[in-house]
């Protein structure tokens, strides 16, 4: 059947995919930088601090490419839902890249200091985000609705996490068990995978809006 | 790339009335360019000089030039039905002939001396398919034209235009006659044709021009108020007037 | 009633106002219609009961067949055949006969029947025509120059008695007379049978000649004319002056072009045809039938291209034709119902023509036509037939009928050929 509007689809296909590229360069540089802190690799959280300017340059790209969507071809109804949402979504996105570099600021501040205690529970809390974050990019591809309010509802999961990183912490303070260093650091640390796992349940209520035409249950048109 | 027009202080009157002033502007080949304004605003009396179909009305003056492919059309020893033939004009309201959908095609090549039935045969042929028209007419050429729908007719009278093999398209609100679905179609066969064709379209739809030409006039009162990309034209415009029309504060 | 205040005087005013507005306009209508209705009436009732096959196709003149003699015949001879009411019967002959009257009233006789093996049928020519054997038929009349023998026409001797005593008779005295003669006649010395004119065909034939010849000068000319006028010329003050001239044509009396033709198109059609033409002929009738409905044809085909949609012009010369191919290929062809029924109402107008042709051509009614010779048209002829020393009124209704049929059909054409046209371009 030929496509009226191929143009349109064409454009909106394309964006889609860029967003995809984007979603995986972040992904991978969540991944590299948990893995870093987990394992003390200096190198590696060397390598990262550069790595989210491809991020943002990708972040500045799709922005172009919606815009260019919106004045020439006026979207309306879905597709009108799908560019406005991928402006929203790309911000999100690009704030969880910033956060890569963040962590792996930290974890050359902590150097080659561990501490056994916490390590498995940031270990634990950093795959929940990272899955957080997997879950909410394929519900955007696939637009799946089910996964998107999965995905929400699993922030609740990370937050529990998070407060049983900050509650080791605080005991470990009392007990004065803890190197003041890597304490601060690790509150950091812990604290921006707590806002990756919120940007991931951000890009999951975009998702349901680019679906639903509602943003956390409001609608917005 | 190369210029298909260019237009140097061009004025234009209707007897006494001046309708374009000063019109300076190049058209570049291949290109969709868009010419938008409010009615009256001299886009469509200026398209027709690009064809000198204005010749057809009494009391009518050009001054100033316009030169296709570096020669002066209105030159007294230019030939008007050779630029005619390399720059073909669809209208606004499908006017095919009262004829089969086969003669509607063959009119323009008979007109020019070519008889040959095989070799009509496969320009009614090629026009039909590249007006995108082909499998819907091509069980009965011999229907007349009229039968068709509005959309199917102007795609008729695209492909009577291409059975000359031009090199300039110039369309004079071609879509404003037509339903939304056949706008489309409409609109998808001109971004196909861009690839072979120099395409000038007048269009008092602005989201039409948004979508589909490359570089866009601004035409108010007879003068070009701003001639631009299409992107600066829609997202920044130079001039307020623009803007102020873009944005729908008038016209 | 007395009415007391000035409003319900007013009203009661108006009323009466109205009343013998309304009354008028119903009385004058009914005398239209009444008129009309008489108009028709009359020219049916007088011109049904001639209107037959023979007055179309015969000829105006009457023929006059060769004289011709009938051979002795025995005095036992004897035909069967039971004569009808107003015929007369000669048993010794096998003939029957009925009195009639030529148009002008003259008496004269009508066979009626013919026995198959009647002496009428083996009649034998005399003078130039000697030896000849001509079989009279039904339908022919007999005007004069009947010459009878009676019985003592043989000696004893068997040869012709140079004293034999003729039977007096004359065509005058009736059919009744004639059958009573005949029973007496041994041998018919001379009779003139004569085919009975007052047919219209020449007169229809040359209706048809002239509207051919007519509309062969006058539709290329009107319609080139027509295509200048509306395409070609520049559409100024001149261009419009004249078309008020050619408006202004259609009302000039016809009679004035009759003129015309008799001072101007008579010449000419003779110094055209030098050796063939001495006199006025249809060649000239042609000629100012064609200066006549000129504007008609003119204007309907100008209307005609009006109606043509200004989108075929554009488109046309949008893909490279030039004007003349524009004008033939597109234009043209789709004004070509307007033409047409332009066609139709200049035929209607020649064949009305009466005055003109007067003059234009002149008023000799011919059985022979030729375009180069004078004729009569359906219209001049029924002037010729009133203009006569004896009107004829019941010829002149008959070929009125045949007029108005033909208007009247090609009135009917028109509107629907308009009908379609119109549906053409919705």
């Amino acid at each position: 059947m030929s496509a009226l509007r191929a143009s349109l689809l064409k454009a909106i296909e394309e964006l889609k995919a860029e967003v995809v590229t984007m979603a995986d360069l972040v992904l991978n540089n969540i991944n590299e930088a948990f893995l870093a802190f987990k394992t003390n690799n200096l190198k590696k959280a060397e390598s990262l601090m550069k790595a989210d300017d491809e991020v943002d340059q990708l972040e500045e790209d799709i922005s172009k490419s919606a815009l260019r969507v919106m004045w020439k071809e006026q979207p309306y109804a879905q597709d009108l839902r799908v560019v406005t949402g991928i402006l929203k979504l790309v911000t999100d996105l690009e704030r969880i890249g910033d956060h890569a570099t963040d962590i792996a600021e930290q974890t050359i501040h902590i150097g080659s200091l561990k501490n056994q205690r916490l390590l498995p529970k940031t270990t634990i809390m950093s795959e929940s985000a990272y899955q957080m974050v997997l879950n909410a990019i394929n519900a955007f591809v696939k637009q799946d609705m089910k996964l998107a309010k999965q995905v929400i509802e699993d922030d609740d999961v990370v937050d529990a996490q998070f407060n049983d990183v900050m509650a080791s912490v605080t005991e470990q303070i009392k007990n004065d068990s803890i190197d003041s260093q890597y304490a601060v650091s690790v509150i950091m640390v812990a604290k921006y995978m707590e806002r990756v796992a919120d940007h991931a349940v951000n890009l999951a209520e975009w998702t349901i809006f680019m679906i639903t035409g509602e943003h956390k249950k409001t609608p917005l048109f | 790339m190369a210029i298909a027009f260019n237009v140097e202080n061009l004025n234009f009157y209707y007897e006494d009335k001046q309708a374009l002033k000063n019109i300076t502007m190049q058209i570049k080949k291949s290109e969709i360019t868009a010419f938008i304004g409010p009615s009256g605003c001299g886009k469509s009396t200026f398209i027709r000089t690009l064809n000198r179909m204005n010749d057809l009305i009494q009391g009518t003056r050009v001054e100033g030039k316009i030169e296709y492919e570096g020669q002066d059309i209105y030159d007294k020893k230019s030939d008007v039905i050779d630029l005619r033939t390399r720059v073909g004009m669809v209208f606004q309201k499908p006017n095919p002939f009262p004829m089969s959908i086969y003669d509607n095609i063959a009119y323009g090549p008979r007109a020019h001396g070519i008889k040959d039935k095989n070799t009509l045969d496969s320009i009614v042929e090629d026009s039909l398919q590249k007006a995108a028209l082909w499998n819907e007419v091509k069980d009965d050429l011999k229907k007349s034209a009229l039968a068709l729908s509005g959309g199917q007719q102007q795609r008729l009278c695209i492909a009577r235009t291409l059975a000359l093999k031009p090199e300039v398209i110039l369309m004079d609100e071609p879509t404003s006659a037509l339903d939304p679905v056949g706008t489309i179609k409409i609109e998808e066969l001109i971004l196909e044709l861009k690839k072979e064709y120099t395409i000038v379209i007048v269009t008092h739809n602005m989201q039409q021009a948004a979508r589909i030409s490359d570089k866009t006039a601004f035409f108010y009162m007879g003068e070009i108020i701003e001639f631009d990309e299409t992107s600066k034209i829609f997202t920044n415009p130079a001039k307020e007037q623009t803007e102020d029309y873009i944005t729908g504060k008038f016209g | 009633m007395q009415l007391k205040s000035g409003w319900l005087t007013m009203n009661s005013k108006q009323k009466t106002k109205d009343i013998i507005i309304r009354t008028t306009t119903y009385v004058t209508s009914f005398i239209s219609v009444f008129v009309l209705a008489s108009i028709l009436i009359f020219v049916l009732v007088e011109g049904l009961p001639l209107l037959n096959f023979d007055i179309i196709m015969g000829d105006h003149h009457h023929t006059y067949l060769p004289g011709v003699k009938i051979p002795y015949t025995a005095t036992d001879s004897y035909y069967e055949y039971t004569p009808k009411a107003g015929e007369y019967y000669s048993p010794r002959y096998g003939v029957a006969f009925k009195d009639e009257q030529t148009l002008e009233g003259e008496p004269i006789i009508e066979l009626t029947y013919v026995a198959q093996n009647s002496p009428f049928s083996r009649a034998i020519g005399i003078g130039n025509h000697a030896g000849e054997i001509y079989a009279l038929e039904v339908g022919q009349v007999f005007m004069s120059g009947i010459l009878l023998w009676s019985d003592d026409y043989f000696t004893e001797g068997g040869s012709i008695n140079p004293d034999a005593t003729t039977i007096p008779y004359q065509v005058s005295e009736g059919a009744k007379r004639f059958a009573e003669a005949l029973e007496e006649t041994f041998y018919i010395a001379t009779i003139a049978p004569v085919i009975l004119g007052g047919g219209i065909r020449g007169s229809i034939i040359t209706t048809l000649y002239l509207i051919v010849l007519t509309l062969v000068i006058a539709l290329p000319v009107g319609i080139l004319s027509a295509l200048y006028i509306h395409e070609l010329a520049p559409q100024n003050w001149f261009t419009d002056f004249l078309r008020s001239l050619i408006d202004m044509l259609t009302g000039v009396p016809s009679i004035i072009y009759g003129l015309m033709g008799a001072a101007f198109f008579i010449p000419l059609a003779q110094s055209m045809f030098s050796n063939r033409i001495d006199s006025g002929s249809i060649i000239s009738g042609a000629m100012t039938l064609s200066v006549i409905v000129l504007p008609v044809i003119i204007r309907s085909t100008e209307s005609a291209l009006d109606v043509v949609p200004k989108d075929y012009k554009l488109a046309s010369l949008a893909l490279g034709a030039n004007e003349t191919q524009t004008i033939f290929k597109v234009m043209l062809p789709n004004a070509l119902p307007g033409i047409l029924s332009a066609s139709l109402l200049a035929i209607g107008r020649i064949m009305g023509e009466s005055a003109a042709l007067i003059f234009a051509i002149g008023t000799v009614i011919t059985d022979d036509v030729s375009i180069f010779r004078q004729g009569t048209s359906l219209a001049v002829h029924i002037w010729a037939s009133m203009a006569s020393e004896n009107p004829n009124f019941a010829l002149a209704a008959t070929i009125s009928i045949i007029l108005l049929v033909v208007v009247l059909s090609i009135n009917l054409l028109i509107k629907l050929i308009t009908y379609k046209f119109m549906k053409r371009f919705r």
